[in-house]
């Protein structure tokens, strides 16, 4: 079971993990009371973000990645709860920080994108008004400053009219313009840290790709750091340098980006890739993962994925797989991921990827 | 339709509340002449304005008449106008509803723009202008009102029906050769019923809130016949001095028409198939 | 755009208008019999009746008649009073200026109420104090709004002694005493009203705050003070303007009653003795004024949309 790592490359992942970590969740648990019991949405994840890395968590809808985004930043919807667990941003932990301190926070420290970008912007106030707002709250800029401030922005996530964008109503701009304001927003005061949560879903294929492409620019010119939430690995592909992959509240799989695509070794991140149109091997139709994540109340002990697992034994039945290390800075949560050889986009192909930016 | 209600009233302990006081009253309505302890109209001009007494419960008025007997039959009035206004009005908007949908075009268009011009006046003003042209009373009061409330079912009923009739399976009733009022009949009736029943549970409670009113300024149920509304205008003269003339009455009032509200949305509740629940 | 929203609301509303005044002159002659003799009653001798009829015009052709009103109307001469002798323009210029202060009277009174009540409701869902607030609106619905004016009478008048029981005195008179006579009948009429626009205030604002866009806000650090009232108010305002301007009709409607309880001499007790009298000139003259004010209403709340939201009357 143990890994067959060097004793340098532990210590390499070890030294890596405490310089510049700008992020680090440990044991988060975040909890919904309902009728019939308490939802266990998020499961004791662990999740570290370096400064200038951009960290891709994966999964289907439901499986508390979204949760875990919006426990960093206390914006978790009533009656949600972050019942354990401790979030460190910038060597503090959040969780002992005061609900005004948390707010002073958000958008200033870590901004966040959101899927729907014509639902998010507010539809009665101007572009201006709400970026203004952003601005006003935290920082000392008056009033003139702040109207150059967001034309300035709008033309940095590539606006080409941004004065004309900056007086409009989000109901007069398309869904990319809109989503260019929302990141516009995100990066207002120049945040350490970006979470986007499924940022390119709603828009259509060639749109997508500009934002990947803008977020990559935001990462290497702006030296932003990112918390990509997608159910996507195609676009994980693109942007990230490390993945976790989570299901029904539980990390079952982190890994460097390479390394996943190479050899999964969790068989839902296997399942993930076959659900992708250009990553599974072209003899074979496209998969869709059997089944749906299970109800998270009173979770009985095993492994969460063994009803719709294709290689379930029954000690997965029984025993709660840990996360163990399966390689370097590769860890993942199945008793047998040293002996399941998983089918993942091959190699080759994962570098022609790579190289030809989009996928679509 | 009958099962999401008694699963809505299951979990919904006002609304059971609400249906009891809506039996009870209904109740007292029908068996008034043998619940009510006294001659509703008979004076006794020594025991005028008495205050409640074990003899009489709830005093007298100012022709020393038994307010709780008076009670029971401006009950039984308030009934009468209420259930005859929803009754009407009901089955002639859902027919004028139905019609309309179905037709549709200028006959359509001239139904609904009709409603349109009744529905720009308030309904207790457009029921006033009604009675001054058929005359005031109980007759008056329910032919008013029943009219006054109609638009509002046919427009429901109306929107109701086009969006049925978009639907495959009255497409396939038509092919077939079923005739149009059969379709009406067994598919849109038991379609539009339950926004029907929630419409009716809120005239019943308009229509008594209404009836009440016209009868407060004397154009609704005639004395001496008892309704909530006169009773309460007799009280409104002896205010200082009689004040448990106007209050039982009120309290009267008040109790069923909340009923019928927390009934309607009850009902509303259960009957909405667009209502998610945790 | 916008220009072309409000010419088909003014279009509308010039309909309605046409409409209504068909519906109100038809009213007088669906009168079973004669009208005039219906006016007159049983006292009426056939002389009498026959020269009322002359005078309403009752012997030409229906048309005529209608077109005869209906230019007089627009001229502003809705005709004599049977009853009082006096033209039914300069009775409804004597009592429409009290109704409407009644119903302004009323009308703040219960945004005063209705606007915090449900700001506090939305926030703290399904507490105790939005449950109590919830029911408090559902009682005032279901109150007969004359029945809670003698309640109040009883209560501040006769208890407590501390305003006028009945009765008005014009603002011009005397400016404090006009605002004492006017305190409980505002109340009165303004309690239902109240609770109708607490309720849609209410669930507009709850339906606001799960919207994205108020995730976003919080996201960006905004204050939750400001989120609330600028981000989540001004957009849960729409729906409740609507109710508001719907609901003119219940403050016309209440005003009725209420004066009556009040003994206050406005244009809804005019319409009472009107149809109490069979005075159809007035009966027509305040019905023509109840649904101007009803339809000019709702024009001004169409025109208050566009101000408040960017999205109505335009498209992308």
């Amino acid at each position: 079971m143990m890994s067959n790592l060097s004793p340098l490359q532990q210590i390499n992942s070890g030294a890596t993990r405490e310089m510049g970590q700008l992020l680090e969740v440990r044991g988060l648990r975040t909890e919904i009371p309902t009728r019939r019991g308490v939802v266990r949405a998020v499961d004791g994840v662990d999740l570290v973000l370096h400064e200038g890395e951009v960290v891709g968590l994966v999964g289907e809808s439901g499986c508390g990645k979204t949760l875990t985004a919006y426990s960093i930043l206390d914006l978790l919807p009533k009656p949600g709860v972050v019942a354990a667990g401790e979030i460190h941003f910038r060597g503090e932990d959040l969780r002992r920080k005061s609900t005004e301190e948390r707010r002073a926070i958000r958008g200033n420290d870590i901004g966040m994108i959101f899927q729907e970008p014509l639902s998010a912007l507010n539809p009665v106030f101007t572009v201006e008004t709400q970026i203004g707002d952003v601005l006003r709250t935290h920082t000392n800029l008056d009033s003139t400053a702040i109207k150059e401030r967001v034309v300035e922005l709008l033309g940095h996530v590539g606006i080409s009219a941004p004065e004309r964008v900056a007086r409009s109503y989000p109901f007069e701009l398309s869904g990319g313009m809109r989503q260019r304001v929302l990141i516009a927003m995100a990066i207002a005061c120049r945040p350490a840290l970006l979470i986007a949560d499924e940022p390119t879903t709603a828009l259509d294929a060639t749109i997508q790709a500009q934002i990947m492409v803008l977020l990559q620019t935001l990462v290497e010119e702006d030296g932003v750091s990112i918390l990509l939430i997608t159910h996507d690995l195609a676009l994980v592909a693109e942007l990230c340098d490390r993945v976790y992959v989570m299901y029904a509240g539980t990390v079952v799989e982190m890994a460097p980006v390479e390394d996943l695509y190479v050899r999964p070794r969790h068989p839902y991140t296997s399942a993930l890739f076959q659900c992708i149109p250009g990553f599974q091997p072209s003899d074979r139709p496209l998969a869709a993962i059997e089944g749906s994540v299970p109800m998270l109340i009173d979770i009985p002990p095993g492994c969460r994925f063994a009803d719709r697992c294709p290689y379930v034994a029954d000690r997965c039945r029984t025993e709660t797989p840990p996360l163990v290390d399966v390689g370097a800075g590769h860890r993942a949560a199945c008793h047998f991921a040293d002996s399941l050889d998983l089918p993942g986009p091959a190699s080759e192909q994962l570098e022609q990827d790579h190289a030809s930016a989009p996928v679509y | 339709m009958i099962e999401s209600i008694s699963t809505e009233m299951r979990g919904n302990p006002p609304m059971i509340i609400a249906m009891a006081i809506i039996t009870i009253y209904m109740a007292i309505a029908l068996f008034a002449p043998v619940i009510a302890p006294n001659d509703p109209n008979r004076q006794d001009l020594r025991r005028t304005l008495e205050a409640p007494s074990r003899e009489y419960p709830l005093g007298t008025d100012e022709y020393g008449r038994d307010l709780l007997s008076r009670l029971v039959y401006a009950t039984r009035s308030s009934t009468v106008v209420a259930v005859s206004v929803v009754v009407a009005s009901a089955v002639i908007g859902t027919a004028l509803g139905i019609f309309a949908g179905y037709r549709g075009g200028f006959v359509d268009s001239l139904l609904m723009r009709a409603s349109d011009i009744m529905m720009a006046f308030p309904s207790l003003v457009l029921a006033l202008g009604l009675i001054a042209a058929i005359g005031p009373g109980l007759r008056g009061t329910i032919i008013a009102l029943a009219i006054a409330y109609t638009p509002v079912y046919a427009r429901i009923v109306r929107g109701n029906v086009l969006s049925i009739k978009e639907e495959a399976y009255i497409e396939s009733a038509q092919t077939i050769g079923v005739n149009s009022t059969r379709i009406a009949v067994r598919h849109v009736l038991p379609n539009v019923a339950g926004p029907v029943l929630v419409q009716g549970a809120l005239t019943f409670a308009f229509a008594v809130l209404s009836e009440a009113g016209l009868s407060f300024v004397g154009l609704g149920v005639a004395p001496p016949t008892a309704s909530f509304g006169n009773i309460i205008a007799s009280g409104r003269d002896y205010i200082s001095t009689a004040p448990w003339i106007s209050t039982s009455s009120g309290i009267a009032t008040v109790l069923i028409v909340l009923s019928l509200l927390i009934l309607a949305d009850g009902l509303r509740d259960a009957l909405d198939p667009y209502q998610h629940r945790f | 755009m916008r220009a072309r929203f409000l010419l088909a609301k003014l279009l509308w509303t010039v309909f309605v208008l046409f409409g209504s005044s068909l519906l109100i002159f038809g009213l007088m002659h669906l009168v079973p019999g004669d009208p005039a003799r219906a006016m007159l009653g049983p006292l009426g001798t056939p002389d009498a009746v026959a020269a009322l009829r002359e005078k309403l015009g009752l012997n030409d052709s229906v048309l005529k008649q209608y077109t005869t009103w209906i230019t007089h109307a627009v001229r502003g001469d809705l005709g004599e009073s049977i009853l009082l002798n006096q033209s039914v323009s300069s009775l409804l210029a004597q009592r429409l200026p009290i109704t409407l202060a009644l119903s302004f009277y009323a009308l703040i009174f219960a945004l005063f109420v209705a606007l915090p009540a449900s700001v506090i409701s939305a926030t703290r869902k399904n507490s105790l104090l939005d449950y109590g607030a919830r029911l408090t609106a559902l009682i005032g619905v279901a109150m007969p709004s004359f029945w809670l004016g003698l309640m109040l009478i009883l209560l501040f008048a006769v208890k407590l002694g501390v305003l006028p029981v009945f009765g008005y005195v014009s603002l011009r008179e005397d400016p404090v005493d006009h605002l004492r006579h006017m305190v409980l009948p505002a109340i009165t009429l303004g309690a239902a009203y109240s609770a109708l626009i607490y309720e849609m205030n209410r669930s507009s604002l709850i339906e606001v705050l799960q919207q994205d866009y108020i995730r976003t806000a919080h996201a960006s650090g905004i204050p939750s003070r400001l989120v609330l009232f600028k981000y989540a108010f001004r957009n849960a305002l729409v729906p409740t303007i609507t109710v508001i301007g719907i609901q003119i009709g219940y403050l016309m409607s209440g005003a009725l009653l209420v004066e009556a309880v009040f003994a206050i001499p406005g244009m809804g007790r005019l319409l009472v003795n009107g149809v109490l009298s069979r005075d159809y000139p007035v009966v027509q003259g305040a019905m023509l004024v109840t649904v101007l004010i009803f339809v000019f209403a709702n024009l001004a709340v169409d025109m208050l949309y566009t101000v408040i939201d960017p999205r109505i009357g335009r498209k992308r």
